[in-house]
């Protein structure tokens, strides 16, 4: 039953936008997140669902190149914008310099978090090259990990600001 | 599960008009922080979900009275309000920071803010000290409250049916701005606690004007009247200080929950309040 009987109104929504440089389509409900089309729809395995409220940081995807995440994101938002996934920086022949340091620096033990954690020091780089120890640890304060103690993390982000990369 | 009916209004005109005609069937979604969480626990199930998103609600205008917060605005844009390094905006922007991490302020919207619950919600605090107005669009017009009046606790609100939130009105009244958040973790997890205080003193350092609010003692951030009232024509000394953070505890009605005892809530309150004052008397 219709609420509202006015072109404002559609309850099947399909949605266009570029993901990981290629432009994608699909087929959404008003209230389905980005976590839910990228897994179940786009097969992007990287971006977990965790607490599925906002709290955790593991389904964490750059919009435009910010963070968001991808549980409290409605899909449509995304139209006509880009979203990044680890998927988009790497792959194991060819590793993002962040991919790389998170593997050299023992940053990643079950894994679980990692592309959250990546994503989100990507953002943080690309807008603050070379940030300092608490603007790393304030960062990846919305991520959480409970295997490294995040030490390893923040050395991994660190030997990445260093260089100068990206 | 029933599809549900996407409302896209382009402007607050067409917003209210929509909203009216969905005679309370449809669920208000801004930044999506709540509504989000709220719908995939299963606790939210709305039949149309109006997006204020491309309304035009989103932006701040700044004049000599008033900083006026378009609803949508995302507590991002608040965050960066520091410069000058006193005033309202730098009020806005040292609570807004403390929001959540990136991510969420990115999100969040200063509109959602005022219907999210316990324990989370916490720039609620400093919008009370801050003497926010909340600006209201209906069928019949607009009309403002304060935010005192509006907040009822546990994200109710006195919104009207058929009402929309479009702006919070905070004036840009002379004084210095204090705020203090005490939680178990940094970034992510809610404040056990948040005080914040507005205070005007006069050329000889007596307090003129002082507003103080407490978040996490009760079902909803409140005035700390009795010390406000307390500290009026006097210096801001260790005493007088202390005194305030005693009464605003007073006024506490903090309940046992999962992060915190009632007891040690109202111990808190007074210390914060203590610490926020201090922080407001200014360079």
């Amino acid at each position: 039953m219709s609420v509202a009987t006015t072109p404002a109104a559609q309850t099947e929504l399909v949605v266009s936008f570029t993901l990981n440089g290629r432009p994608v389509q699909v087929r959404t409900r008003a209230l389905d997140s980005v976590l839910a089309v990228l897994r179940e729809q786009l097969q992007i395995g990287s971006v977990r669902v965790g607490c599925n409220e906002g709290d955790c940081g593991v389904c964490t995807v750059l919009l435009d190149g910010e963070p968001h995440r991808g549980c409290l994101l409605p899909a449509f938002v995304a139209e006509g914008r880009e979203i990044t996934t680890v998927e988009g920086l790497g792959d194991v022949n060819q590793l993002h310099p962040l991919q790389r340091a998170f593997h050299e620096h023992f940053a990643s033990q079950c894994g679980f978090c990692t592309p959250g954690m990546i994503l989100t020091a990507k953002s943080l780089l690309d807008r603050s090259p070379a940030p300092s120890r608490e603007e790393i640890v304030a960062a990846i304060s919305g991520n959480l990990c409970r295997c490294t103690g995040y030490r390893s993390i923040i050395r991994a982000i660190e030997s990445v600001a260093q260089q100068g990369g990206r | 599960m029933a599809n549900i009916e996407l409302l896209r209004p382009r402007s607050v005109d067409e917003a209210v008009d929509l909203l009216e005609r969905s005679v309370g069937a449809a669920t208000v979604l801004a930044g999506g922080v709540d509504v989000m969480a709220g719908y995939y626990a299963g606790l939210l199930r709305p039949r149309a979900v109006l997006y204020l998103g491309e309304a035009g609600l989103s932006g701040v205008q700044t004049t000599a009275q008033a900083i006026t917060l378009g609803a949508t605005t995302p507590l991002l844009r608040l965050a960066e309000l520091g410069q000058p390094s006193n005033g309202a905006g730098a009020a806005l922007a040292a609570a807004a920071s403390r929001v959540g991490t990136r991510a969420i302020q990115i999100q969040a919207t200063i509109g959602g803010h005022l219907f999210t619950r316990p324990p989370y919600g916490d720039l609620q605090t400093m919008l009370l000290a801050l003497d926010a107005r909340v600006r209201l669009r209906g069928a019949a017009g607009e009309r403002e409250v304060s935010l005192d009046t509006f907040l009822r606790g546990n994200g109710e609100t006195t919104l009207g049916p058929g009402e929309l939130v479009t702006a919070v009105v905070v004036p840009n009244a002379p004084g210095h701005a204090g705020y203090e958040r005490i939680a178990l973790t940094r970034g992510i997890g809610p404040a056990l606690l948040t005080a914040a205080a507005w205070v005007d003193r006069d050329a000889d350092g007596r307090c003129r004007v002082a507003r103080i609010a407490v978040g996490g003692a009760g079902p909803r951030p409140y005035r700390a009247t009795r010390a406000e009232q307390a500290l009026v024509g006097r210096a801001l000394d260790d005493v007088a200080l202390r005194e305030a953070g005693a009464l605003a505890a007073e006024q506490a009605s903090p309940s046992d929950d999962t992060f915190a005892s009632a007891w040690y809530r109202r111990k808190v309150a007074a210390v914060a309040v203590e610490r926020a004052l201090r922080a407001a008397q200014g360079a």
